[in-house]
């Protein structure tokens, strides 16, 4: 700043130095004024014309040429006021030569002074001398007339003669002569009567005598007066001075031109270089604002990354390549519990669980080194020590070079989603009322148990236990009770089996037990007994001691069958054959009993023409609004009018018929008989709405189900929308890839497809992710578990939720009381169906339920 | 981009400016007329070879100065007791004298030489008898501070002349300096130079109007040029052009005691040979300035002209002769502001 300020101070001193040469240079080289010059040339000039007028002059009046002195006058005063002129010297000559003219002005001042006094005595001498020379001829004139007789007339005749003679010369030899003459004339005497005329003529004589000499001295004086001499050398002093000076101004100019060039190229190069330096300033100012901007929009997408780092819900881990943890974001300390400066230069080893062996940790690394890439699930530890799933995404960030500077981890917890998806699995294969496995995984465990009896050569048996009589403690005593009952007998039940067996509900009162490794048919009856016994224990329950008895068939593997349908099948004809022979018993499957299960062979040769008779017919039933309780739609459910038997449950007829191979033609009926249905509704001017038809397993994988669906929409002229296909969910799992194709198919002619019995299959959240399917019913099971204090509501939610999050909408099947309805709304289920709102019904019924159901039931 | 070249113009302009500078300057003494011609010396001859000419016409001055200084003329206040103006000796009514053997000044302190006329003052080569003043503005300062004459002083008159707002305002109007000293003698002196007087009848015979002259005038004016009094009263103020000695030719004092004022011209250079030397007095308006020369000693033309021609020409003068030459003299009266002088 100093420095600054005194670089500028130096500056300014230099430009007003400069300024200040400049100006005097100017000063200088105008010094030699011209006109001043020509002024001090023409004083000079007059001063010596002034001279020589007056010489002129006193010449002129001398010689009588002139008679005034106006003239000579008026030149006297012109050369004294000349003289004042050439005194005042011209301000540019130098001090030696002022010096110098001074001095000469001085003597000059003085020699015109002297001739002005000459002049003064020479006008006064010769006003008196004219005045002698022009009086003496007329005093001479009389005084010869006077005298005209007298002897003085030839002395003084003589005397006048040269008298008049001596006024047109200048001889002094004369003038002497005359001055004798006069004087010894003056000793005559004179007559006393002409002494009067001879004083007069001998007074101007003696005038003129003695002025005469004294006027030619002065005229000669006058002339010859050192004005001239003085005037030239003073002109010649001042010449030279003037010359000198005229030639210093030439050289101030000359110098001031160069200073003047100087400056002008100065101010060229500056200019120049102004220029120069404002269009880098210019370039540096454009790439300046460019980086700036760039530097600006890094930043705002520095800010937005750290946004992202600070605000994901997903935990995020930066490191060194070494591993040790550089950064981490608030997600990862809400997860795993450690404050950021509690894991900061640790390695994330500081989390580990233990779950993983080393084996995983060497596969990881050894995919981040190859690809730069890994991601999996993980089992961690929080700091609490709890341990959890996560999935974890690592990512190599690479330098130039491509070596790995940081490894960026982001991780989701995902342990709700896990406990989810194990709850839906275990819901999936278990019962939800009493927790055991249900028909799902009791037929795996079933192809297990006889696969590993059969390689170690031992029986397996299936016994299928029911309940005697247990809808009448339903009816008379509730679900409630009934429920209490069977979790209870099942607890019993199980307590009565191995740890290797497995029992299994099947739903209602049914349940199965898979006795794996029998050594002998005869510890199935053993077990049985066991069983009867436990479940025929009374019952404390709701304040009653009930008394509840079984019946069990039991089916052994590999004589009653080596696959999960026959076993079944077979120990559900000998439960029957129990039954039937007084119940609270038990009874093999044998030849007997095959000859006793004729009825079924009998049923299965009345399936083959149930078609052709006409004795199948749909029944429907309404799917309403879960809020508003609104119709939205229809499922076509299956029934066979059996003319001896009466009306046969689906449950009884179709496995049958997909055993037999019939369920291809029943569900192409099912298809076309749904649409003839449709377009005899639309036809009586009732208001449409889809109608859901089911699609069995055996059908999906052998028919054409969308060309099926096309003909039949052809042929009646509908609408894709008022044809909806139900499948279940295991059905999708046995060929996926199949069943994908399809979907994909039917999607694309806009038939809407809904994933039925969603729970009980092999349902994989991930894998529902491959379908294209728009609804998902929620099987009547868990809407059932719903009991008055909601708890399976997290479950529902769960499952309601993560339907809307893939775009499906959500049908609860089975839904009974107002409290499963409420509950369903509550966690935005779509759709409800169920004996709440209406059982099944035959077509022309349904028409008349809509048309008596004015107002729907709201919820309350 | 505009911007860079607005600079370059500058630039370009700023240097074009001063390289002209720098011609200018160089080649300043050749652009210059070398050889200037030097006017012809503006002499233009004041005056005829003749004896005589005529009174030429007033100066043509600035009017303000001109009637700033009859005012200032006029006004008495330029004397010590504010009572003499120097219109109290020089009247302008009165041939611009007194027509007192001596003047009288403040506080009745008489003079030691008859007052000359103030007309055509400004034609004389000098000033004062004895010319001690070589212009009008040094006579001007004389009167003011002589004891006997004004007696007075500028520390008194400046405060006078400015206490007055008219005279500030005309001063203002014709010095820029307003009133100074200077000013002041400026302003009479301009005023007197005006006081010239043309149009005699003696100017106009000389113009061709011979018939404006007697038989006697003109025998008067024949006299005067023969008798030699054009020897000294010549050019155009007959008179006033130069020194002369009062008794050239025959002693005037010699019957007399001599007085300071005798002395004339010696008074000034202190030279033997100027002792009793006085200016030629002008014979323009001769009749109305009596009584003549510096003593007074003349109270009529005639006793004037008796003198001059015995004691200048050296010649005794017949009553005739002086008669004519007085009827010559009476025409040389001349005209101030379109009147005669009386």
């Amino acid at each position: 700043m100093l420095n600054r300020l005194t670089g500028n101070r130096g500056q300014l001193l230099a430009l007003g130095a400069l300024a200040v040469l400049l100006v005097w240079l100017f000063i200088k080289a105008g010094a030699v004024s011209p006109a001043e010059h020509y002024r001090y040339l023409r004083d000079l000039r007059d001063l010596g014309q002034a001279d020589i007028e007056v010489n002129a002059d006193v010449l002129a009046v001398h010689a009588e040429l002139r008679l005034n002195y106006d003239g000579l006058i008026a030149h006297v005063q012109r050369s004294r006021d000349d003289l004042d002129a050439v005194a005042r010297i011209p301000a540019f000559v130098d001090a030696e030569t002022r010096a110098a003219l001074l001095a000469q002005v001085v003597e000059l001042k003085a020699t015109i002074l002297a001739k002005a006094a000459m002049v003064d005595r020479f006008q006064r001498a010769n006003s008196v001398w004219r005045n002698s020379v022009d009086y003496f001829p007329r005093t001479a004139e009389v005084f010869l007339k006077q005298t005209a007789t007298s002897r003085l007339q030839a002395s003084y005749g003589r005397f006048i003669r040269d008298m008049l003679v001596l006024s047109r010369t200048t001889d002094p030899e004369r003038v002497t002569a005359l001055q004798k003459q006069m004087s010894d004339l003056v000793q005559t005497r004179v007559p006393e009567a002409e002494r009067a005329a001879l004083e007069h003529l001998m007074l101007h004589a003696g005038i003129i005598i003695a002025r005469h000499p004294e006027l030619d001295q002065l005229v000669r004086d006058i002339g010859a007066a050192s004005t001239t001499k003085h005037l030239e050398s003073l002109t010649q002093l001042y010449t030279a001075g003037h010359e000198r000076s005229q030639r210093l101004a030439t050289g101030y100019r000359l110098l001031l031109v160069a200073l003047a060039l100087v400056l002008l190229i100065y101010a060229a190069l500056a200019y120049w270089r102004h220029e120069g330096d404002r269009l880098e300033l210019v370039t540096a100012h454009r790439e300046l604002s460019e980086r700036f901007e760039s530097q600006r929009v890094a930043e705002e997408r520095v800010r937005l990354y750290a946004n992202v780092f600070s605000h994901a819900h997903e935990g995020m881990t930066i490191t060194d390549p070494a591993g040790h943890i550089v950064a981490v974001n608030p997600a990862f300390c809400g997860i795993t519990g450690y404050a950021a400066e509690e894991v900061i230069g640790h390695t994330p080893a500081l989390l580990q669980s233990g779950r993983q062996d080393a084996y995983f940790y060497e596969q990881m690394w050894s995919a981040l080194r190859d690809t730069g890439v890994w991601s999996g699930e993980i089992w961690n530890r929080r700091k609490s020590g709890e341990v959890y799933p996560e999935w974890l995404s690592i990512t190599a960030i690479c330098d130039e070079q491509g070596r790995h500077t940081h490894y960026i981890g982001v991780f989701a917890d995902i342990t709700e989603r896990k406990e989810v998806e194990q709850r839906i699995h275990f819901l999936a294969h278990h019962d939800a009322l009493t927790g055991l496995p249900n028909r799902l995984l009791l037929e795996d465990r079933i192809e297990q148990a006889v696969l590993k009896s059969r390689r170690r050569n031992k029986a397996a048996a299936v016994l299928f236990l029911d309940l005697d009589h247990f809808k009448n403690i339903n009816d008379t005593l509730g679900h409630n009770v009934g429920d209490q009952l069977l979790v209870e007998a099942s607890r019993r039940v199980t307590d009565a089996l191995r740890e290797t067996d497995t029992l299994s509900r099947q739903g209602g009162d049914e349940f199965v037990a898979v006795l794996a490794e029998l050594d002998s048919p005869q510890d199935a009856a053993h077990v049985a007994r066991k069983l009867l016994a436990a479940v025929g224990s009374p019952y404390h329950l709701a304040g009653h001691e009930l008394v509840v008895t079984g019946s069990i068939g039991i089916a052994l593997s590999p004589d009653d069958g080596e696959t999960v349908t026959d076993l079944l099948r077979n120990a559900d004809t000998a439960m029957y054959r129990a039954k039937e022979e007084g119940r609270n018993a038990f009874r093999y499957y044998d030849s007997g009993m095959n000859f006793a299960a004729l009825g079924e062979l009998l049923l299965e040769s009345h399936l083959r023409s149930a078609l052709d008779r006409g004795e199948l017919l749909l029944y429907y039933q309404p799917k309403v609004d879960a809020v508003s309780g609104h119709l939205i739609g229809a499922e076509a459910l299956m029934r066979w009018q059996h003319p001896e038997q009466g009306l046969i449950p689906p449950g009884r007829f179709i496995p049958l018929a997909e055993e037999r191979g019939l369920i291809g033609a029943f569900g192409a009926w099912a298809i076309n008989a749904a649409s003839r249905q449709q377009r005899a509704w639309l036809d009586a001017g009732l208001a449409a709405v889809p109608v859901a038809v089911n699609v069995s397993a055996q059908q999906f994988a052998q028919e054409d189900v969308p060309q099926l669906v096309a003909a039949a929409l052809k042929e009646h002229r509908l609408t894709p929308n008022l044809i909806d296909l139900e499948l279940t969910e295991s059905l999708l799992m046995r060929n996926a890839k199949q069943a994908g194709e399809v979907l994909r198919q039917l999607r694309a002619m806009q038939i809407s497809v809904a994933l039925d019995d969603f729970g009980t299959g092999y349902s994989s959240l991930s894998y529902l992710e491959q379908f294209p399917v728009q609804a998902l019913k929620i099987d009547q099971s868990f809407v059932q578990a719903i009991n008055p204090d909601g708890g399976e509501a997290k479950l529902i939610a769960a499952i309601i939720a993560l339907a809307h999050s893939m775009g499906m909408y959500v049908i609860a099947e089975g839904v009974e009381t107002d409290t499963q309805r409420h509950l369903l709304v509550r966690h935005g289920c779509d759709q409800c169906q169920g004996y709440l709102f209406a059982k099944p019904m035959p077509a022309n019924e349904f028409v008349d339920w809509l048309a008596n159901r004015k107002q729907p039931p709201a919820p309350r | 981009m505009s911007l860079s070249k607005t600079r370059l113009w500058i630039t370009a302009g700023a240097g074009a400016i001063l390289l002209v500078l720098a011609l200018l300057l160089l080649p300043a003494d050749w652009l210059a007329p070398r050889d200037t011609a030097i006017e012809p010396a503006a002499f233009a001859q004041p005056a005829s070879a003749a004896a005589v000419a005529p009174v030429p016409s007033p100066p043509d001055l600035p009017p303000a100065r001109v009637a700033l200084g009859e005012r200032l003329f006029r006004d008495p206040r330029l004397s010590a007791d504010q009572t003499l103006a120097c219109a109290g000796c020089h009247d302008l009514a009165r041939g611009g004298v007194d027509r007192l053997p001596v003047s009288i000044g403040v506080g009745g302190s008489k003079g030691g030489i008859n007052a000359p006329t103030v007309f055509n003052a400004g034609l004389n080569f000098v000033q004062f008898w004895d010319g001690r003043a070589a212009t009008l503005e040094e006579q001007a300062a004389g009167p003011i501070h002589s004891e006997i004459e004004m007696a007075s002083d500028w520390a008194r008159i400046l405060p006078r002349l400015k206490a007055d707002g008219e005279y500030v305002r005309d001063f203002v109007t014709a010095y820029p300096d307003g009133i100074t000293a200077t000013n002041v003698l400026d302003a009479i002196a301009s005023f007197e130079r005006t006081l010239v007087t043309p149009n005699s009848r003696f100017d106009r015979y000389l113009n061709g109007e011979s018939a404006v002259f007697t038989a006697d005038e003109l025998e008067g004016y024949q006299r005067f040029r023969d008798y030699g009094c054009t020897s000294c009263h010549q050019g155009r103020l007959l008179g006033a052009n130069m020194y002369q000695k009062f008794g050239a030719v025959r002693d005037y004092y010699l019957h007399r005691p001599i007085t300071k004022a005798d002395l004339g011209r010696y008074n000034v250079t202190g030279r033997d040979e100027d002792r009793h030397v006085f200016k030629v007095p002008s014979l323009r308006n001769v009749a109305v300035t009596a009584p003549y020369f510096h003593d007074a000693s003349a109270a009529t033309l005639e006793q004037a002209v008796v003198v001059m021609g015995r004691h200048q020409l050296g010649r005794d003068l017949g009553q005739r002769d002086v008669a004519q030459i007085v009827a010559f003299l009476r025409t040389l009266t001349g005209e101030w502001r379109g009147k005669v002088l009386e």
